[in-house]
């Protein structure tokens, strides 16, 4: 398979593909990683008032799979994370929220980073904001009641701290030296 | 394969200033607690006129202004009602046809009565008097008795603004029975005089608000308009009696204003209304905007009317008046006479005429 | 192999979204939390699904029951300094996001149960203008 190498990128990424396999296996345990993640924050109540403040911690996992595996990759550990996540211990009502959240999230995650302009930092805030952006809207869709969005301002603000954040644990574990990098194709 | 794992270096200055506008933010976003009211209006109430009356100003200094422009309402009170015992009006209207000296305050307001009367062709009619003392619109009474036909005709015979005798200083009824009601123009022309009393005094910004007719004055301090909200008469306030229908429908959750006014400098914006004072009997609402033809009240396709115009007593006046129109007529005679105006009708909908800055509610 | 000790990478673009965001979340926290009134003539919606439950007086303290798939126990309740307020007294949905939500008092302001798909919304009232005719 043909080497690419992203050339609006300042970043020198060392491109090879990924057997099949081994992309597999990869997106799998990052699934599971997302997951487990997933499931800690569930566990740690925040003393926020306002609803739907997350951490996002399962986004590491979701960012790293960006950056390893590509677009796809992000893709399927997230919605497959949040199908699981909601068989498993969240419920159905809340897998839909996560799933409007998490899928937008993902697309604007993968945008951003095809500019080639953000870092993991500016695509992580991106993906924080456009996940809580979904999450607002469907519930504004469901429950048909437009004050909703007058949690956003509060919510932009959780994103875009808690993006940060993600963004920074994810770029720690993605400067791991041996850690391949591959082509991206969409 | 060997990478090269130098990745761009950190961007120090960027992270600096980054780091900066962070601290800036989040200082500015803690100390900012709310907004400071620039002025804090100062309102002055009293129960006058059967109503609430407030009148507000915005410094401190006018204050005592405010206070004298109510004491100046009550005055006004003890001239022009007609349940005050030697009012002006109640001497008139004892008076038995004979002429009745009174103040030139009092001649003033019944020459726009009478010029009003004559503007809707007998529509407005403050020598209804008799009638409307038959019809007890008061919220304080539990029974409640419509008057008899018969007793309607009889009292009907002394209404006709056209034989109330104006001269300079006296005033007649010259009808047998007639009496005088200035129900329907009294709050206007009291809230011009007010209005007055506060521009001479020098006060250059005040709002007057008697039971409903509000009229603003001067500008306010920080250049912006009068907002002036126009109430929902059918989603607000409880109607009178007991066989009231209940008003908090749950298959309609309208806001509690139909709209917002906005004005500049001083003008008045007044109300007539069906649902103002009303009851219910045998399903059938009686309202308190009587017919001077009928004695009855009017019938119209019409549940409020809002004005807005440089003085009161016209808005009261004109108000009255469209309402006996009824819709179709009061929008013609409003739009050939250029006067603002918003038009509620039964049916929910909203007219309005002349350049009327309106803006409906959500 | 010496591995060289990299530094975080951050970028122009990431501080100008993060900037941009940041603050226009901030401005919009100020608009926010100023919007809307306390009106005492307010009406309390709720609506369940989209649909209308019903309405309810703000001045009225009342106690709400709405029983869909989750039971909600809606309050009208005056608070300390005798104004009137609405909050979630009790509900039996997972998360209980919305019994946390601090009580509400303005126009505009809303409480809401994601997984009853019910919604509390005060609305209407007055209090923007300066003056009301009637």
């Amino acid at each position: 398979m043909p080497i690419r190498t992203d050339t609006k990128s300042k970043m020198r990424d060392a491109c090879t593909t990924l057997p099949p396999v081994r992309m597999l296996t990869l997106c799998a345990v990052l699934t599971a990683v997302a997951l487990v993640l997933s499931y800690l924050e569930s566990l740690i109540p925040l003393p926020v008032p306002v609803p739907g403040v997350k951490l996002g911690f399962a986004n590491i996992a979701v960012l790293s799979a960006l950056y390893l595996l590509g677009g796809r990759g992000a893709f399927a550990v997230n919605i497959i994370r949040i199908l699981l996540a909601g068989l498993m211990f969240t419920g159905f009502s809340a897998m839909l929220y996560a799933l409007a959240g998490g899928i937008l999230g993902v697309l604007v995650m993968i945008l951003l980073k095809r500019t080639g302009l953000f870092s993991v930092f500016g695509v992580s805030v991106g993906g924080a904001t456009a996940h809580i952006a979904g999450q607002l809207s469907l519930a504004v869709l469901v429950t048909h009641t437009v004050s909703i969005f007058m949690l956003l301002p509060a919510l932009l603000i959780s994103a875009v701290l808690s993006g940060l954040l993600i963004g920074f644990i994810a770029q720690l574990i993605l400067r791991t030296p041996g850690l391949k990098r591959s082509v991206h194709e969409y | 394969m060997k990478r090269d794992k130098e990745i761009i270096k950190f961007p120090k200055v960027q992270f600096a200033i980054f780091t900066v506008l962070l601290i800036f933010l989040l200082s500015d976003l803690s100390a900012c607690g709310g907004t400071v009211p620039e002025s804090e209006p100062i309102s002055k109430t009293a129960f006058l006129l059967d109503t609430m009356c407030s009148v507000t100003v915005y410094t401190k200094d006018d204050a005592r202004y405010a206070e004298e422009a109510l004491a100046l309402c009550a005055e006004y009170e003890q001239l022009l009602s007609r349940t005050v015992a030697d009012s002006d009006i109640s001497r008139i209207n004892a008076a038995n046809g004979r002429a009745v000296a009174v103040s030139q305050a009092t001649i003033e307001l019944l020459n726009k009565a009478v010029y009003y009367g004559e503007l809707s062709d007998g529509g407005f009619d403050v020598s209804i008097g008799a009638v409307s003392s038959l019809w007890d619109f008061s919220s304080a009474s539990a029974e409640r008795s419509i008057p008899d036909e018969g007793e309607i005709a009889a009292k009907l015979t002394s209404v006709n603004f056209k034989d109330i005798e104006v001269t300079e200083n006296t005033i007649r009824l010259t009808r047998p029975g007639a009496q005088l009601d200035l129900g329907g123009i009294a709050k206007g022309y009291i809230a011009d005089r007010l209005a007055a009393f506060l521009t001479e005094s020098g006060v250059k910004t005040a709002l007057i608000d008697l039971g409903g007719n509000v009229v603003t004055v001067g500008e306010k301090a920080d250049g912006t308009p009068w907002k002036v909200g126009v109430r929902n008469p059918f989603t607000f306030g409880a109607p009178v009696g007991e066989n009231s229908e209940g008003r908090e429908n749950a298959e309609d959750p309208v806001s509690t204003i139909l709209g917002t006014i906005t004005v500049s400098g001083t003008k008045s914006i007044g109300t007539s209304g069906t649902y103002e004072r009303y009851f219910m009997q045998n399903g059938v609402r009686y309202h308190h905007i009587l017919d001077p033809v009928t004695g009855f009240p009017a019938e119209t396709d019409l549940a409020g009317v809002t004005v807005v115009t440089d003085l009161s007593v016209d808005g009261e006046g004109f108000t009255t008046t469209c309402i006996l129109l009824g819709s179709v007529a009061a929008q013609q005679f409003l739009e050939e006479n250029h006067i603002q105006a918003v038009l509620l009708k039964e049916d929910g909908t909203v007219i309005t005429t002349g350049d009327i800055d309106y803006v409906t509610a959500r | 192999m010496k591995i060289k000790k990299t530094a975080l990478q951050i970028r122009t673009a990431d501080v100008i979204l993060t900037a941009a965001l940041f603050v226009g979340a901030v401005i919009g926290a100020f608009f926010a939390a100023n919007a809307g009134v306390y009106a005492d003539d307010a009406r309390v919606t709720v609506t369940v699904g989209g649909e209308l439950y019903g309405v309810y007086a703000l001045s009225e303290a009342q106690e709400i029951v709405v029983d869909k798939t989750y039971e909600n126990v809606i309050m009208i309740e005056e608070d300390s300094s005798g104004r009137m307020r609405v909050r979630m007294k009790s509900a039996d949905c997972p998360g209980q996001d919305c019994v946390h939500r601090p009580p509400i008092d303005r126009t505009g302001q809303s409480i809401v149960c994601l997984p009853n798909m019910l919604s509390v919304e005060i609305r209407g009232g007055e209090g923007d203008a300066d003056a009301y005719t009637y």
